[in-house]
């Protein structure tokens, strides 16, 4: 069903088009201070997880959303499937594919001029993106769990994607913001840590062991996450 | 009732709808401000690009001042009058005394208004905020070209909403135009940075030139004269896609 879905088609081919465009700008830098980083090379591993992870999560909220104001949950605790089960087989097969899709864009930026370390250490990206998709995924069911009605959570989970594309390191470089504001950012932003260690891995080829805080606090993202998911999306009434 | 006072009197009621419009809210209020105040955080950062360098402030507050909030503007624009078509609503307008062109006119009054002060407004905050935006001449120099942007924008939505045949496939349509025109048109990232036959190509998108034209203004205090290829670009748009609009839009079947 997913496979079969324009909503998914669309956001594999837009996150692939998008880093294809990027490829074509050949001359761009960041300036910070008296620093410069390379822009295609800066974007490329934040963009190659949050395009496609920010749309899934988008597609989540919605889907997530229609099923609440439907009651289609509430139906299907009727049945022997449980909206549990349902929820997890989705969402891991969304997980699934937002990593198949990364791997994708990273590949199509590679191709088109950006720079990927090619070492053994971009297999630690499976997880890495896993984990990010995950945590969206559970974030996009907060979101349609305390919003009212499909329309404010579309808004709501637009707004909060919108943030993380400018906070989380994915399109500027958290070390921009003033003051204590690079300190803080990587702990109190999902994704912020764990794009920090995708890019090193990308870029530098690093171990996943010179990530060792990034991870940590990109699994505590994780496990609020998946705590406050169940507690505002009910599944059924009775719960 | 005259066709004046009576088009003027559905502009004033869809004003009043319009300011009650959580979305018209959002596309015109949240969104820019949260826009501007990332921008602000981030405003020691600056594009290099050849020899030149830019203020990353200074760059998006002029690019998507101009096409962010159009777009914002056309796109809750065409939500209404995709839902318009596909409910019958003009034709059924069409049997009372108010005619549908009255009815579009008084939609359209309010929303280019709301538009242009959306944008002039957006640029007036970025100046508070520390883009180094000219606050003087410049902004009341830039209305003219601040009108061909709001009525490409609205002109861009009637098209869609024409050739679409519901608001789903209106929307997704929507979707499609517009993000190639936040890269493609200098918008977000400097066009010198791109291949030369792009960069080329670009000056004949819509928006390039006006979004050019303003940043000469706003921010080189440049006259508007020295954009008259710019200008004329963005009136040949405007021009075509009123027509296209005028043809595609059917206000009865």
């Amino acid at each position: 069903m997913m496979l079969r879905s324009r909503g998914v088609i669309a956001a594999i081919i837009t996150s692939t088009l998008y880093v294809a465009f990027f490829g074509l700008i050949e001359d761009l830098e960041f300036g910070i201070g008296d620093e410069s980083i390379g822009f295609f090379d800066f974007v490329l591993p934040g963009f190659a997880v949050f395009l496609m992870v920010y749309q899934i999560q988008d597609i989540t909220v919605a889907v997530g959303a229609s099923f609440k104001a439907r009651g289609i949950l509430k139906r299907l605790a009727t049945t022997p499937l449980s909206p549990a089960r349902f929820i997890g087989v989705q969402t891991l097969t969304y997980v699934g594919l937002g990593v198949i899709a990364s791997g994708l864009v990273l590949a199509v930026g590679k191709l088109v001029g950006g720079y990927v370390a090619m070492t053994a250490n971009l297999l630690w990206l499976v997880p890495l993106v896993a984990m990010v998709a995950l945590t969206s995924i559970a974030l996009a069911y907060v979101i349609a769990g305390l919003t009212p009605n499909p329309q404010t959570a579309t808004n709501v989970g637009s707004t909060f994607s919108f943030l993380m594309f400018g906070f989380a390191g994915v399109m500027f470089p958290v070390a921009a913001l003033p003051g204590v504001l690079p300190d803080i950012v990587p702990y109190v932003v999902p994704h912020a840590a764990a794009i920090e260690a995708i890019r090193g891995i990308v870029l530098n080829g690093d171990a996943i062991t010179a990530y060792g805080r990034q991870v940590l606090i990109g699994i505590v993202w994780l496990a609020v996450a998946l705590t406050l998911a169940p507690l505002a999306y009910r599944f059924t009434d009775d719960r | 009732m005259t066709v004046i006072s009576g088009t003027l009197r559905l502009a004033s009621a869809s004003t009043r709808q319009l300011l009650r419009s959580s979305e018209a809210w959002a596309t015109t209020l949240a969104f820019p401000g949260a826009l501007l105040a990332m921008l602000w955080l981030f405003s020691e950062l600056r594009f290099e690009f050849g020899s030149q360098q830019v203020a990353l402030i200074d760059f998006w507050v002029t690019g998507l001042g101009v096409l962010g909030v159009a777009l914002g503007n056309g796109h809750a624009f065409l939500a209404n009058i995709s839902n318009w078509k596909a409910g019958g609503v003009l034709k059924r307008i069409s049997l009372t005394p108010i005619t549908a062109g009255q009815l579009i006119v008084g939609e359209v009054i309010p929303r280019a208004v709301l538009g242009m002060i959306t944008i002039v407004a957006f640029l007036a905050v970025g100046n508070a905020l520390g883009a180094d935006i000219r606050m003087g001449a410049e902004l009341v120099s830039v209305i003219p070209v601040m009108v061909i942007v709001t009525f490409t924008g609205l002109s861009v939505a009637f098209v869609i909403a024409g050739i679409t045949k519901s608001p789903q496939n209106a929307n997704a349509m929507d979707t499609a135009v517009s993000w190639p025109l936040y890269l493609v048109t200098g918008t977000m990232f400097p066009l010198a940075a791109f291949p030369a036959w792009l960069e080329q190509i670009a000056q004949f998108v819509p928006y390039t030139g006006l979004i050019a034209t303003v940043r000469g203004v706003v921010l080189e205090s440049r006259p508007l004269t020295d954009f008259g290829a710019e200008l004329a670009v963005g009136v040949v748009w405007m021009t075509g896609l009123l027509l296209a609009a005028g043809r595609t839009y059917r206000f009865v079947k």
